[in-house]
């Protein structure tokens, strides 16, 4: 969906549609059989009051290891893998030695370069100023035409007023450079993979920085009579460390701050970031919640480092050669320490922070597989039985000073008030146990049945049992064909149907069983106590995804036309909803079982080997099209409630209602004459000012869901060339954009200045002749009185002047890469092979004004039809050696 | 198949019994959550005092943004001032960390400390902690419904609440406080171990029940307009009783430096506190103490005569306001003023006066009094230095003349709040003993039968406020002065003749030099009397109560003005139209209206979404659209 944020910013991954109201609907990551925390970067972001995005826990890994992704969309893997599954589930299998010529090294070096792909179109005819007046303590756009005439600038000196750009100015190009050695081969039985893989990441945001360091190891062995016994070790060290990671929304965000900025006024006059007395550099009337952003890169610090390990290691057995079992263990840990440090001189307080984490999952299974064909007659088939144990503990320390006494010693004794406390813990357990079936007849039909039952700790004992079953069909034709004796024509390669379904049951996180009370310190070392924020109940019971698939797969002459079709229906009952309350209430919120959300969608996948010519040239293309219909059939009709907001930002909201497609976007509109009798029906309703008024209720405006998504992947290889080129199509649904509305209020944004100029104009509508009719409006008004009404109206201003469509087509990837001959490399070298990339390459069409429509207000919530402040969108350009030797 | 069974079956299940779920109730207990024994109720008493208190954030958002602009304490320019809100502010303040935090605690005191007294485990004290939580919430509700206006009573069941109208709401206030204070047992020895739990009173009982009383004086006055009969019986009863009559019985929280509850609420440092014009037409002339008597000898020379209303600066300063002053420069000080102001709000320019505060920190701004006034092609037309001179501020939109006008609104050009309010050191006053003079002599206006008469009550109330202020030596002088301040009101008790319509003043043309002289009204206050009336004594007292509840208590002084129209706020300026303030206009900016000054505060937006039902009461109760505009029931209509 996104990845963004700076330097290690999270990405939100979002498989068929959100089945959670509140949940991060993200699907399981699972390494090499053993779940991987894939924690969420961010989880809200306030509108002002932004929180750090601290990256997923996925970008922890190192993509060179990687020998392999699959995902499983559907609730098929449900099984295996349980209720974390229910999102789908992506399974990454990493690299383990395959016998290699040569050495078997492989040393890759990647180099890459980021820049902002769109940037929010700025008028640039107007300088800082108000109604047209140059103000050098203003902090809007809104002065004079600029002409290089003389002013006195914030400093009291004088220059000539001018055009800057400071996005270039301040933003850096960001870069990238990544290193990697590999070892992988072969010995007898045992097959080796190691690497060491170093990444720093500098992204545009000066100061801000990620550096990683994966250190992984693999063998596997087979051993014993007939090599029966085979063992795969893993160990993988990760060293992830962030260093002054960007805030999401509009205070102290240093890019929101510069698109504000007046548009005479230059950055660089700030870059010392404070004078010589210490004191933080900016103009006077600046927003002093909007700090001197070269300021705030070099005295706002914050950095976050995490250890991890994720260690796994099995053993399998082949008993006979149709049974097999298999014990496996895996753990992922880490903890990750955090520090934030603010220095005196500058609108923050001087404080200090710092806090630690640490996470540590562990699963033991054991499995045994039984595996037979034709056991009665043509019909075979296979059995496994296994169980899980899965062990989840995470705690927390944090300490934080608030106001330094000594300034800037940052040490947790030197509060000038009271130094506060903080922890957190949390341990839940779950068993598990599983079984298939599959019955295989002849080879051309496969029935397979499973279940798994799952006990948790997060529920009650009278709950904490459930079981959930899924059934699989699937239907090769060509096979059936083929062993009936009817000739399959020519044209067909392969045919096949399917149809599934799957449940999947889920619990909770811990201790939401039985409310208590929480303690805690008054500045003055007091104690004080109040009631949790979230009503519990120890009644509720384990959610439920449901889900139907259909599906057909077909290739034609000879496997070079593929055509894959996929209908799917999940519906996601009973789940646990923090549904939000009355703060009057007592509770934030209170947990319930309710809900359904269903989604239903069609899948298209074709691929086609256009050309395949004697001379070595190929063409290969991959259209992928996908709809998904994300409908709210009910929140929680028997508890009254049949509306649930996402996200509510004064008179904007975006939500989630009975009968409708998750994500309805509700704003003001513009008052219009709403009597279809009327000879001005539609028409504008203007003030007596001649600006026009917004409603004072919301109006449904629109839906964040796309209609369709289309991927188009065009290959082409010559010799020892390939280029790869990816256009995706999103097509249909809104999304709201309040950074328009904030830059059209302080005169930034291009439309404030029509054409490059800012003439009096009268806007189109009536007003009222005061005897329930209306006349033509012919008030004149000027673009600052005009712009402020449209985008001050309420706190977002009116919803419907930026409400856009997100439809949106462009170049997502374009690669070429580049395989030394064999010939050319010696004896030194096995393959040697060069790549460049670029990402986000071209917007073919987009309808938001410079703001790319997957920016969007968090990668934690799931309101992605709200834009506000939000990190723009980077292009880059990858350039990437791999030497094997 | 036997193999199997044998081998995979035991090694399965045999792993998932030796962990087995048997533990599975002890994991799933929170080892950070306490249980009702282990509470007790004056944890929930300080937790809610300290919410109250409100850390940096919300008392930036809140007490300062909200309150203090809609109170005019403070220049604001726009913002809720001009009709505004901030569905952030009002959102946080209501949510779960602050209005709903703190009621919650509270509430959680009552309910604790009946579930000890039900149960028989109790302390001498648990019957006076339970009295004391009730006294706090009824302030913590008035607080919540003095904002919003109905709101719930049957709240932090666990249930979504139904609202209450704002009647309802008052009468159960003033029932809790009549029984709560009636019941506090003032001759229990015996106090929670550690008394810092009350940061108000150290538990002291005695002050608790004068508080409670004195607090049922502020809320039965509320009433005197739209409920009087009620208003008069609440009043009576509690003013025979204990009051909050000497400074060291006032309800306040001593303040602190870092970053938590107890930092000062006005402590953020971008936030000016810039002198607003109200306060300074109200003190301008009030009392007859010489400016040159307050100051040092070298600012006495800033001076001014007594019939010198300033320069004038037609085309920088707003004039679509009914300010009586508006357009005028003060080029120094006033003859005479209020001895409180110059403590209050320390001169531009004064810097080496210890209480001048020299926020921000990280700019020059506050150092810097010598700025311009520009052409519309932002040429300098003149350079004024704002060295001791006092102007107050008009709020509104000041159109092409604020954008012309560097000096008006800069932040080293005008008065400012004095640096000990604003350093952490202060103790914010909830409650203070000038309020129960100031209605009891209201009462007395109103003939209720108070302890004092109205002269005595008046007079002790001025007094306290002088003492607080520390200008008591002015006290005798001041009360005797029948001089009018800019809105024709004086200070003795008994003066009440009434100002002419105008009185005459010179003044000297800011862009030409010339002198002249210009008849300045006295402004018609319609909201009071019709503006017919400005100088009988309840304009007097509320006009020294405005002055004394500044800076620390802003909700009575906003609070005030909805009931009664007084004292004088001028109307914000249009010289372009308000967004959020349609109804005023070019034609209509000389009449005062409730229309023209906020009313309340918009419910926060994720209301309507968690608790509808509850939100349509709310909307019927209320009486109008949920706005800013919509007076509360007892407010002026």
């Amino acid at each position: 969906m996104r990845s963004s944020n700076g330097a290690g910013g999270s990405a939100k991954l979002v498989l068929r549609g959100y089945s959670s109201l509140a949940g991060d609907n993200q699907p399981l990551i699972v390494v090499d059989g053993v779940p991987m925390d894939n924690f969420t970067g961010s989880t809200e972001n306030g509108f002002w009051n932004g929180q750090r995005d601290y990256g997923n826990g996925l970008g922890d890994l190192n993509p060179d290891d990687i020998a392999s992704v699959s995902v499983l969309k559907g609730q098929s893997a449900a099984a295996l893998y349980g209720s974390r599954g229910g999102n789908g589930v992506i399974m990454i299998t990493t690299k383990s030695g395959t016998k290699q010529p040569g050495l078997g090294l492989t040393v890759t070096s990647t180099l890459s370069t980021e820049s902002m792909f769109l940037v929010p179109e700025l008028q640039s005819t107007y300088g800082q100023g108000d109604q047209g007046i140059f103000k050098a303590d203003n902090n809007t756009s809104w002065g004079p035409k600029i002409e290089g005439q003389s002013v006195t600038k914030w400093d009291g000196t004088t220059a000539p007023l001018e055009l800057f750009d400071n996005m270039k100015a301040f933003l850096r190009k960001g870069s990238s450079q990544n290193y990697g050695l590999s070892l992988q081969q072969q010995y007898g039985g045992t097959s080796v993979y190691s690497s060491l893989n170093y990444l720093e990441d500098r992204s545009i945001i000066p100061g801000n920085k990620l550096t990683r360091l994966n250190v992984t190891s693999r063998a596997v062995s087979k051993f014993g009579n007939d090599n029966r016994w085979t063992s795969d070790i893993k160990l993988a060290y990760n060293n992830t460390a962030g260093y002054n990671r960007p805030i999401n929304g509009k205070d102290q965000s240093s890019v929101y701050a510069i698109l504000m900025l007046p548009r005479s006024l230059n950055i660089r006059d700030f870059a010392a970031g404070v004078d010589q007395f210490g004191k933080m550099l900016w103009y006077p009337g600046a927003l002093a919640w909007t700090p001197n952003p070269y300021w705030l890169y070099r005295y706002a610090l914050n950095q976050d480092k995490r250890d991890r390990m994720m260690l796994n290691g099995s053993l399998k057995y082949q008993i006979t050669d149709w049974l097999s079992a298999e014990v496996r263990g895996g753990a992922d840990m880490y903890t990750t320490n955090t520090e934030d440090k603010t220095y005196d001189g500058g609108p923050l307080a001087n404080s200090y922070s710092t806090g630690k984490t640490t996470f540590v999952e562990t699963n033991y299974s054991a499995m045994i597989n039984a595996s037979k064909k034709n056991v009665f007659g043509k019909l075979g088939g296979s059995v496994m039985i296994g169980g899980n144990l899965m062990d989840h503990k995470w705690s927390s320390i944090s300490g934080s000073t608030g106001q330094l006494e000594v300034p800037n010693l940052f040490s947790l004794n030197n509060s000038a008030g009271t130094t506060s406390v903080g922890a957190g813990f949390s341990h839940k357990k779950i068993n598990s146990l599983y079984g298939s079936l599959e019955f295989n007849y002849d080879d051309w039909i496969f029935l397979t049945l499973t279940n798994r039952n799952d006990w948790s700790s997060a529920l009650s004992a009278a709950n904490r049992s459930y079981s959930y079953p899924s059934v699989n069909l699937s239907y090769v034709v060509t096979n059936m064909l083929e062993s009936v004796g009817t000739t399959v024509p020519e044209w067909l390669s392969y045919a096949k149907v399917r149809a599934s379904y799957a449940s999947v049951g889920n619990d909770m996180g811990p201790y939401n069983l039985y409310n208590g009370y929480s303690i805690g310190k008054d500045p003055l070392g007091g104690t004080t106590a109040e009631k949790e924020s979230l009503l519990k109940d120890p009644n509720v019971v384990n959610e439920l995804l449901k889900s139907v698939e259909l599906g057909a797969e077909m290739r034609f002459l000879d496997n070079r036309l593929g055509i894959d079709f996929t209908w799917y229906k999940s519906n996601a009952t009973n789940q646990l909803i923090h549904l939000p309350m009355d703060p009057m209430s007592g509770y934030s919120s209170k947990i319930i079982n309710a809900g359904n959300i269903q989604n239903k969608g069609v899948e298209l996948v074709i691929d086609a080997g256009i050309v395949r010519s004697a001379s070595g040239f190929r063409w290969d293309l991959r259209a992928n099209y996908s709809t998904n219909r994300n409908l709210v059939i009910d929140i929680a009709k028997d508890s009254g409630v049949t509306s649930y907001d996402i996200l509510g930002w004064d008179n904007l909201s975006v939500k989630a209602e009975n009968g409708k497609y998750f994500g309805t976007i509700y704003g003001t509109k513009f008052v219009r004459v709403d009597d279809p009798s009327n000879k001005d029906y539609g028409k504008l309703i203007l003030d007596g000012n001649g600006l026009p008024q917004a409603t004072g209720q919301s109006y449904l405006l629109g839906n964040q869901q796309a209609d369709a998504l289309i991927g188009i992947t065009n290959n082409f290889s010559y010799k020892n060339f390939d280029l790869s080129i990816l256009v995706d199509g999103r097509f249909g649904g809104e999304i709201f954009s309040a950074t328009q509305g904030a830059m059209q209020a302080n005169g930034s944004a291009a439309v404030t200045a029509p054409g490059g100029s800012r003439d009096k104009f009268i806007v189109e509508g009536v007003v009222s002749d005061g005897s329930g009719g209306y006349t033509a409006n012919t008030k004149e008004v000027n673009q600052q009185d005009y712009w402020n009404r449209i985008g001050t109206s309420g706190n977002v201003g009116i919803g419907e002047a930026n409400i856009y469509d997100a439809t949106n087509i462009r170049v997502r990837n374009v690669s070429l890469g580049y395989t030394f001959p064999k010939g050319m490399l010696g004896n030194t070298f096995q393959k040697v092979k060069v790549a460049a990339s670029c990402n986000n390459v071209w917007m073919i069409t987009s309808h938001m004004r410079g703001i790319d429509p997957e920016s969007v207000y968090a990668t934690g919530s799931n309101a992605v039809g709200f834009e506000s402040g939000a990190f723009p969108t980077m292009r880059s350009f990858q350039l990437s050696l791999s030497l094997g030797f | 198949m036997k193999n199997m069974k044998k081998i995979i079956l035991p090694l399965v299940s045999g792993a998932l019994l030796a962990t087995g779920c048997n533990k599975f109730d002890e994991i799933n207990i929170d080892p950070l959550q306490a249980n009702e024994q282990q509470v007790q109720v004056e944890y929930f008493i300080d937790g809610a005092m300290m919410t109250d208190q409100m850390d940096p954030n919300i008392s930036e958002r809140t007490f300062v943004l909200y309150w203090k602009n809609a109170a005019h304490q403070q220049w604001s320019g726009g913002g809720i001032a001009t009709g505004g809100y901030n569905d952030d502010w009002s959102s946080q303040w209501y949510g779960t960390s602050y209005m709903g935090k703190a009621l919650n605690r509270i509430y959680s005191a009552v309910d604790v400390a009946e579930k000890q007294i039900a149960s028989g485990k109790v302390k001498s004290y648990t019957n006076n902690l339970l009295q004391i939580a009730r006294i706090y919430r009824a302030y913590l509700l008035s607080e919540l419904t003095d904002n919003f206006g109905p709101i719930p009573l049957n709240g932090f069941q666990g249930v979504n609440p139904t609202f209450s109208d704002v009647k309802s709401v008052y009468y159960f206030m003033l029932d809790e406080l009549k029984d709560a204070s009636n019941k506090i047992d003032i001759s229990v020895g015996e106090k929670p171990g550690n008394t810092g739990l009350d940061q108000a009173y150290g538990f002291d009982y005695a002050k608790w029940q004068k508080y409670g009383n004195s607090m049922r004086l502020r809320l039965a006055m509320r009433l005197s307009e739209v409920d009087p009969g009620k208003a008069k019986a609440e009043f009576e009863d509690a003013a025979a009783k204990p009051l909050i009559l000497n400074a060291d019985e006032n309800f306040g929280v001593a303040e602190r430096p870092g970053w938590d509850d107890l930092t000062g609420v006005m402590t953020r440092e971008w936030n000016y506190y810039q002198l607003p014009q109200t306060y300074s037409n109200l003190v301008v002339g009030l009392g007859g103490i010489k400016s040159a008597d307050q100051v040092s000898p070298a600012i006495a020379a800033y001076v001014k005569p007594a019939d010198y209303v300033g320069m004038k600066f037609a085309d920088h300063w707003p004039s679509k306001t009914n300010d009586p002053i508006a357009g005028y420069w003060l080029d120094g000080l006033p003859y005479t003023i209020d001895p409180r102001a110059y403590k209050t709000f320390i001169l531009p320019g004064d810097f080496t006066n210890p209480d001048f505060n020299s926020y921000p920190s990280w700019d020059n701004s506050a150092h810097t009094t010598v700025r311009t006034l520009t052409d519309a092609g932002g040429n300098t037309v003149k350079t004024l230095d704002a060295k001791f001179t006092w102007n107050g501020l008009v709020n509104g939109a000041w159109g092409e003349k604020g954008a012309k006008n560097n000096v008006a609104t800069y932040n080293g050009c005008t008065p400012r709040l004095a640096n000990h309010y604003r350093n952490n050191t202060a103790v914010r006053l909830f409650f203070a003993n000038w309020e129960t003079y100031f209605l009891l002599a209201e009462a007395a206006t109103y003939h209720w039968a108070v302890p004092m008469t109205g002269k005595q009550a008046y007079e002790a109330g001025l007094d306290a406020s002088f003492a607080y202020v520390g200008v008591s030596q002015y006290a005798s002088a001041y009360k005797s002065s029948t001089d009018y301040n800019r809105a024709g009101t004086s200070v003795s008790w008994d003066h009440t003749d009434e100002p002419g319509a105008s009185h005459t003043m010179n003044y000297v043309d800011g862009y030409t030099g010339t002198s002249g002289s210009v008849s300045i009204l006295y402004p018609v206050n319609t909201l009071y009397k019709n503006g017919s009336v400005k100088n009988d004594q309840l304009t007097k007292i509320l006009t020294q109560k405005f002055i004394a509840q500044n800076p620390w208590i802003p909700m009575e002084a906003w609070s005030d003005q909805r009931r009664l129209g007084l004292p004088f706020f001028e109307n914000p300026a249009v010289e372009t139209a308000l967004t959020n303030m349609p109804d005023l206009n070019a034609s209509n900016y000389m009449t005062s209206s409730v229309k023209f000054f906020p009313q309340r505060i918009k419910y926060p937006s994720g209301v309507p979404g968690t608790n509808p039902t509850g939100y349509e009461q709310a909307l019927q109760q209320l009486g109008g659209a949920d706005n800013v505009m919509t007076p509360l029931w007892w407010a002026k209509h």
